[in-house]
């Protein structure tokens, strides 16, 4: 079996978008999300967990960084200082248009930071867990993607 | 390829879309999910928010 998708024309800009519906305690909420082979790890942010009535209290806390998501600027002095981000790591459920009812648990890092639609995504999938349990194929060429499951 | 024009105002919101069209939208992510699944069945929704287009993408 193989997923395939079109990439989307959004904002002038053609990007890897793919429809999922995250899972976690009885609430389904779908999300447009950015396939981004370039990270490792797939990131929203806190209030996007809450809103799927996630409760971080109980969830590990890691350091995240990295270019686009980790660089705020710290004005001090004058100078500009990259500054790390926390994240809570959990693990949800998500589920693919075409892929019937079969639910894949990915490992998400949800960014203990204001979630600002005017420069963030929802979801960014990175390789983590993700990536490993689908072989995905960018064809730029016809700018479509394609996932088959591993 | 699937295209979904978005009109000027929405940048910077987040949306709900039906249809590949825009039927909700708001600043604040939660009042939208909210508001947009009382509305709609979450199968035939979206939730999104719309970066500003201006911005160059670096991930």
């Amino acid at each position: 079996m193989i997923l395939d998708f079109n990439y989307y024309e959004w904002q002038g800009k053609l990007l890897p978008l793919v429809r999922l519906t995250f899972e976690h305690s009885g609430i389904k909420i779908p999300y447009l999300c950015l396939l981004d082979s370039g990270a490792e790890r797939t990131v929203s942010y806190t209030v996007i967990g809450q809103n799927l009535g996630i409760d971080f209290k109980d969830c590990p806390v890691e350091q995240v960084s990295g270019i686009g998501i980790a660089a705020e600027e710290c004005h001090k002095c004058g100078e500009k200082i990259k500054m790390d981000m926390l994240a809570y790591k959990k693990e949800i459920n998500l589920f693919i248009e075409g892929y019937g009812n079969n639910p894949v648990p990915v490992e998400v890092l949800f960014l203990i930071k204001k979630f600002d639609p005017s420069s963030d995504f929802t979801f960014m999938i990175g390789r983590r867990t993700f990536f490993e349990r689908f072989d995905i194929t960018f064809q730029e060429s016809r700018k479509k993607f394609y996932l088959k499951p591993v | 390829m699937t295209t979904i024009k978005l009109d000027k105002k929405y940048e910077g919101m987040c949306v709900a879309l039906v249809d590949r069209k825009v039927v909700l939208y708001d600043k604040d992510i939660s009042k939208l999910t909210s508001a947009a699944l009382k509305k709609y069945p979450a199968d035939k929704l979206t939730i999104t928010s719309v970066p500003k287009s201006d911005k160059i993408l670096i991930l």
